[in-house]
């Protein structure tokens, strides 16, 4: 480019610039003319511009410039010639705490690695400590460990400074992770490579060193010499022997070097006092290595996070667990990796022996000894992950209680009732905080608090209404953990007890009573969930009004239980639900989103897809713009748009739904969350659907379990689940086992379902698929015919069950050897 | 392409640099924690130190920043191309040494290749390139800027948004677009 041109470029830069944007084009039609490399030049130039104007680009470029000087300040960058006895050769890496050189020791007359610690790191009295800890670094002899030969203080070549340096055993190898890479490692051959670190780890924790800043960077796999394939644990005891006097850990190392270790720093060492740390805490760097090493994921990742935040992360998050990250990884490896990760030092495996033992137990097929969480510890850890969500719950719960003891008590009753709230207010935000993990009860937590409440609930046995307003607000933090048995315990409790004082109308009773009709009906119990409601409704409906928004809540929840009961006027009552709650309380308020959302689950179960499908969309959109992507409701939106299409067998399009409520109801929820357990249900038969077999089966096997033990064998939750699972078997070639099967399920949602539920027409269709891939066409005819019934009824003809129902009645007769029975049943336009 | 021809680097990079080192190994030590160390904010803190200096080559605070971005450019750039060299050497020995200070960096930027692209643009006109080097060596704001260069601000402000054009294409691209097409 000439200097002409680039003047010229320059120049029609910055008049571009000074355009409003829509007159850019025409300016630069009429200024470039011809040009065409000078319009493309400019055109890029303007393209970067926008990207600096709308990205943090050149912040991107400071920060990167920052690090870069953080780094090239640390380092010094000329090698001196010689440091104490050893002759440098050369410059082997460098870091936020030192260089290391290649060197040359002549007695006995050997390559070593040097490790310089920066002098400005060091205060005297670390420096005392670095030789006292030295010495004990020295009587470290394993082969998994490399050697320290020895450690000293020089002084610099211009006697300046006194440097600390040590001086190791040379390693030729490849980090960890990179030889497991590089070699193709199974995940066997990757539990035994760490089986061998544990040993390594272990044989010092019995000298007493802890190592502090186990990274897979620090361990070596060697490469070439006698023993190929072994590793070596780098800089044991470094972190220590060159720690500041500083207390905390963290003030010790420059932020990029700690960034590179916090991955693998453990809970106590992120937040707390260095003296109190033992052995533990490189069990759990163990276990992030082994995370990684299996999966090449952290547990926890800090990119992009700020160094507090990142550490906070670290204390409170719980890592996505490794079955999550990868199927094969369900089970035990999952179980012995979390073990190794827990946040309490006390629940890790008590030393890395153990925790290589469980390795080696598992390399061998034998049981090893880490067991899953507990459903109740499973649960504890659940409100420390959703902090923010219980907090929420219990701010909604404050000021309900508070409103209700406002409005609920008569006048003359309200000084003491205002008294009361306040002691309510007090009652709860006592509970709640301690269950707080910044709190000191750390381990104290909402459901253990919750548990003990009858004791403590004591202190209003003189005040029935408040004890009442108190077990109704405890019964909706049940509801939002998913215990539907212990919220209806207290919801019943609030319910007898305000009736006691205040008779059968009055309104706490009521909005008890509806919290406790949807419980039920969660619960499958339908009938009793119809009746209540309707009473509630009657009594809500006497008291405050037709349009009253509490009035709709009641006749929202029996309309629900209508449904489920598959009463005949359902879909009015649905209709006219929704059309008062959009009119009374307004469109995107939550009551008419549960009210569109009844409609649209009624339209789905009466297999009208194409008139649900708009109404959830437009739910999901509302709540994903209301209430934000991991609001509970959201979540579930999520599930149902993506459950409506898996009715439409459009399993590729459910799927991303599924996966999204999957994966937000584990983080959200929890695992264990009667919710999350459905949504993977639903994300299992979305990969039957897909084919993706071995993906389907633990989520189905898993839902089958669950359900059992949540509703019982009978209920229609069970069933279903049952039935999904005998579909994937004979989708698997299990033909047998699903025919084994069926006839329960089968019988079992006659009982469960209401009358003509096309689910049970769907169930049905199944059996008389596998009896006909079992070649028992006359047991298989007449459901197939049935069946075929039915979906046209349903789903109509043109439905693509319907149509895969006809399909399969023709290949039934092919397969029988009766062609001409076929022909009618064949697609048109197909042999 | 230094303001004050009159003036070798030589003579103030190393006093500059060593400055700036032992600044920043003291930062290390006191750093509270999460706070990353800002060069930016060493450069000034060097000024206080050496602004005092009698033989001092500089008259105010605005100019030695002036020297101290070059001085920053120049550490910066040796300590690339010497990481650089390393890597070269093929050398499949390694050392823990928190080699992913370096690797693991997320927004790491090519310093030899911001080197180059503001080498390219120096060749075309000096002073946007110096007004980048002002500006991420050494943080000057604008008018900072424009008082070293004993320009105005305005015209700074536009040599800034074509250099940073300039300089985000050529990191973000094969290289700064220098060839005219036939």
């Amino acid at each position: 480019m000439s200097q002409e041109r680039f003047e010229r470029l320059a120049e029609l830069f910055a008049e571009t610039c000074a355009l409003p944007r829509r007159e850019r084009a025409a300016f630069l039609d009429a200024q470039c003319g011809n040009d065409a490399a000078l319009r493309s030049e400019l055109e890029a130039l303007l393209v970067e511009d926008e990207r600096m104007v709308e990205s943090s680009v050149i912040y991107e470029i400071e920060q990167g410039i920052a690090d870069e000087a953080v780094s090239a300040l640390a380092v010094r960058s000329v090698a001196p010639e010689t440091i104490g006895p050893y002759r440098i050769l050369g410059r082997l890496g460098e870091g936020g705490m030192g260089v290391v050189y290649r060197a040359e020791q002549l007695n006995p007359r050997r390559t070593i690695a040097l490790k310089v610690i920066h002098s400005g790191l060091l205060s005297p009295a670390a420096l005392r400590r670095f030789e006292f800890e030295t010495e004990v670094l020295g009587r470290l002899h394993h082969p998994g460990i490399a050697q320290i030969h020895e450690a000293g203080v020089s002084t610099r070549a211009d006697g300046s400074a006194e440097l600390p340096y040590f001086a190791m055993e040379l390693i030729e190898g490849r980090p960890l992770i990179e030889h497991a890479d590089a070699e193709q490692l199974d995940v066997s051959e990757r539990l035994e490579l760490l089986g061998r670190v544990c040993d390594a780890i272990h044989h010092a924790h019995q000298k007493g060193v802890i190592h502090r800043d186990l990274k897979p960077s620090n361990i070596l796999v060697t490469a070439g010499g006698s023993r190929p394939g072994e590793p070596k644990v780098l800089d044991f005891g470094v972190a220590r022997a060159t720690e500041s006097d500083e207390k905390d850990p963290r003030t010790r190392t420059s932020a990029g070097q700690l960034i590179g270790t916090l991955p693998y720093m453990s809970p106590e060492q992120v937040s707390g006092d260095p003296d109190a740390l033992d052995i533990r805490c490189d069990v759990y760097a163990l276990g992030v290595v082994l995370y990684e090493l299996l999966c090449g994921e952290l547990p926890i990742d800090p990119k992009d996070t700020p160094v507090p935040e990142a550490a906070r992360r670290i204390v409170e998050e719980e890592p996505m667990r490794l079955g999550r990250r990868s199927t094969r990884f369900r089970g035990d490896i999952e179980t012995i990796v979390a073990k190794a990760l827990e946040k309490t030092p006390d629940r890790r495996y008590a030393s890395a022996a153990e925790f290589g033992a469980d390795l080696r137990r598992y390399v061998r097929n034998e049981p090893i000894s880490a067991r899953p969480a507990s459903r109740s510890y499973q649960l504890r850890k659940f409100v420390r992950r959703n902090r923010a969500f219980v907090a929420a719950t219990v701010v909604v719960i404050l000021s309900l209680v508070v409103g209700l003891v406002a409005e609920g008590i008569q006048r003359r009753k309200a000084e003491r009732a205002l008294a009361g709230s306040d002691r309510v207010t007090r009652f709860l935000t006592d509970l709640f905080s301690s269950a707080s993990p910044s709190g000191s009860g750390r381990n104290v937590t909402v459901r253990e608090k919750l548990a003990g409440v009858d004791e403590k609930l004591r202190e209003f046995a003189d005040q029935p209404e408040i004890e009442s307003r108190i077990r109704l607000a405890i019964g909706e933090t049940f509801i939002a953990l998913g215990e539907l048995q212990l919220a209806r315990e207290q919801l019943e409790r609030s319910i007898a007890l305000s009736v006691e004082v205040h008779g059968d109308q009055a309104p706490i009773a009521l909005h008890s009573r509806s919290h406790l009709a949807s419980v039920l009906n969660d619960q499958g119990e339908h009938e009793a969930s119809r009746q209540l409601a309707d009473e509630t409704y009657t009594g809500l409906r006497t008291q405050f009004g037709e349009t009253d928004v509490r009035t709709l809540r009641a006749r929202s929840i029996r309309a629900m239980a209508l449904q489920k009961l598959g009463r005949p006027d359902t879909e009015r009552e649905l209709e006219t639900v929704l059309e008062l709650c959009r009119e009374h309380v307004g469109p995107g308020a939550s009551v008419t989103l549960i009210a569109m959302n009844n409609l649209a689950v009624f339209l789905r179960e009466t297999g009208r897809f194409d008139e649900a499908e708009p109404i959830l969309r437009e739910i999901l959109d509302r709540r994903i713009a209301t209430r934000g992507d991991r609001h509970p409701d959201t979540i579930n939106s999520q599930n149902n748009v993506g459950f409506l299409l898996v009715g439409r067998q459009r399993y590729a399009e459910a799927l991303p739904y599924l996966e999204t409520a999957y994966r937000l109801g584990c983080e959200v929820l929890g695992e264990t969350h009667p919710h999350t357990r459905l949504y993977g249900n639903n994300l299992g038969v979305v990969y039957s659907g897909l084919e993706r077999f071995a993906e389907a089966r633990p989520f189905l096997e898993a839902s089958v379990e669950q359900s059992r033990q949540d509703f019982g064998p009978e209920h229609r939750m069970t069933l279903i689940s049952r039935g999904n699972l005998a579909a994937l078997l004979r989708k698997v070639g299990e033909v047998d086992e699903a025919i084994a099967r069926f006839p329960a399920i089968i019988a079992g949602l006659e009982r469960a379902l209401p009358e003509n539920h096309p689910a049970l027409a769907i169930f049905e269709n199944l059996f008389g698929l596998c009896y006909r891939d079992g070649r028992r066409f006359t047991e298989a005819e007449p459901l197939l015919l049935s069946t075929f019934e039915t979906f046209m009824d349903v789903f109509g003809p043109n439905h693509p069950r319907t149509r895969d129902a006809k399909k399969a009645l023709a290949q039934l007769y092919d397969d029988w050897g009766k062609p001409d029975l076929a022909d009618p049943w064949r697609e048109p336009g197909l042999p | 392409m230094s303001q004050d021809p009159d003036q070798n680097p030589d003579v103030w990079t190393p006093l500059v640099y060593e400055e700036l080192r032992r600044l920043a190994e003291r930062s290390f030590r006191q750093q509270p924690v999460g706070h990353t160390l800002q060069p930016t904010a060493l450069v000034h803190e060097a000024y206080l130190k050496l602004a005092a200096r009698d033989d001092a080559p500089w008259d105010d605070r605005t100019h030695f920043l002036a020297h101290a971005a070059t001085a920053m450019r120049h550490i910066l750039v040796d300590h690339a191309r010497a990481r650089a060299t390393e890597k070269r050497g093929g050398d499949r020995r390694r050392i823990s040494l928190d080699q992913e200070l370096a690797a693991d960096r997320e927004r790491e930027v090519d310093v030899l290749a911001l080197n180059e692209a503001l080498e390219s643009l120096a060749a075309f006109d000096e002073r946007k390139a110096r007004v980048i080097e002002l500006r991420f060596f050494a943080g000057l704001s604008i008018d900072e800027t424009a008082t070293a260069l004993g320009v105005s601000a305005v015209t700074v402000s536009t040599d800034w948004r074509f250099a940073r054009a300039w300089i985000g294409r050529a990191l973000s691209s094969e290289g700064a677009p220098t060839e005219e097409p036939t």
